[in-house]
């Protein structure tokens, strides 16, 4: 259910101007994993920092 | 809806990828950083530490690419920068970037996945237009000048490029053949490895010869057909040839003059002192290797050079002469 929400979330930022202002200068990365779950939350997607923390694992495993 | 345009405005696309024969664009954000780095993929690495590049990639149809190049705001090439591998053209590059007004774009990949495809020549040349025009976005206030450095193996593909882009002037640049051969057998670039992506190009032996021959005679004629393209082509009206032992000064003079370019006073200043950095390793200093590059060459390497790319190398220096009288 968390990964469900997770994804739909990373799906709704892609089309969402503002979500990705409030994400993309975040260099910080537990910064940006505390402001993903904030902004989620806020819109009603319930996910965790572990979530966020997989996927940005997930993505830095395979080399991009 | 905002335009293709609005919405790609601060991504590029880093990469082509193929499922069978169609291409597909991924895109990272840029925002407003230039490609400064010595290598595109450089720059792709550096903004890939951002935790937003990680997460957020956009893929899109070739098509999206299409409208992007065609709603923007694109700067025409200014000159396309060939080289034979390992002969000073990331100093070109980095010399040029030193610039704010100039987008250099060294050695992309999904511009070599597109020229290298085995597409149509149609497909091909649409789609080198489409990625080229969205490369050369302005992004940044004040540019005007596009220079784009391409693979060595891609002088092999110069009739797909001018036709594409036919009032573009371009310079093939080369070096002392033994130079060259040897800094490849320091580190061999993945042209230069026998059953790699230039195997098919040496028509005159197979896979098994390939793999047996000395390294060094591979790397030789794998030059060899570089350079031999690049001299069937020498008098082309928008062609320059440029040896490494022109640089840096060739390019605030002829590579200048060629792309149509001058400079301030402020610029050139810029420019060399970039020259100074080593332009692979921009954190050290450039030192002068030629003779430390013919003195650790091998016999092999000599013997390699001599037979196969020195006759090539000397008619070109007899082209590049006789043009610069």
């Amino acid at each position: 259910m968390s990964e469900n929400n997770f994804e739909e979330f990373r799906r709704l930022v892609l089309t969402d101007d503002s979500l990705q202002k409030a994400l993309r200068d975040i260099a910080d990365r537990s910064e940006f994993v505390t402001r993903m779950v904030e902004l989620g939350t806020e819109r009603g997607y319930q996910f965790s920092s572990q979530d966020v923390e997989d996927a940005l694992r997930s993505t830095h495993r395979i080399g991009m | 809806m905002n335009s293709m345009s609005e919405q790609f405005r601060d991504w590029v696309p880093t990469r082509v990828s193929w499922k069978d024969s169609t291409p597909s664009v991924e895109w990272c954000y840029m925002g407003n950083e230039r490609f400064t780095d010595p290598f595109f993929e450089d720059t792709i690495r550096r903004l890939m530490r951002v935790p937003f590049n990680l997460l957020f990639r956009r893929e899109t149809s070739i098509e999206i690419l299409g409208e992007v190049s065609e709603q923007s705001e694109v700067v025409a090439p200014t000159g396309f920068i060939f080289h034979m591998s390992r002969c000073g053209s990331t100093l070109i590059a980095q010399m040029l970037a030193a610039l704010r007004r100039n987008i250099v774009i060294s050695e992309a990949p999904p511009v070599d996945s597109i020229i290298s495809s085995n597409a149509s020549d149609c497909d091909r040349g649409r789609w080198l237009a489409w990625m080229i025009g969205t490369l050369g976005r302005q992004r940044n206030e004040g540019e005007r000048n596009y220079f784009l450095k391409l693979d060595s193996w891609n002088i092999l593909e110069l009739d797909l490029i001018r036709r594409t882009f036919p009032a573009v002037p371009w310079i093939f640049l080369y070096r002392n053949p033994v130079e060259v051969i040897a800094s490849h057998m320091r580190q061999r670039g993945l042209q230069m490895v026998p059953g790699g992506p230039m195997t098919s190009l040496l028509t005159d032996v197979n896979l098994t010869q390939a793999l047996e021959m000395r390294a060094e005679e591979y790397c030789a004629r794998v030059l060899a057909r570089f350079c031999a393209f690049a001299l069937q082509n020498a008098r082309d009206q928008n062609a320059m040839l440029i040896n490494y032992d022109q640089l840096p000064g060739a390019v605030t003079k002829e590579i200048a003059k060629h792309f149509r370019l001058s400079f301030t006073d402020a610029e050139l200043a810029q420019m060399n002192d970039a020259a100074k950095l080593d332009a692979k390793t921009p954190k050290l200093f450039f030192e002068p290797d030629s003779e430390r590059k013919r003195t650790e060459a091998s016999d092999a390497a000599r013997r390699a050079a001599a037979e196969w790319v020195e006759p090539i190398y000397e008619q070109l220096e007899n082209i590049r002469i006789s043009f610069s009288k």
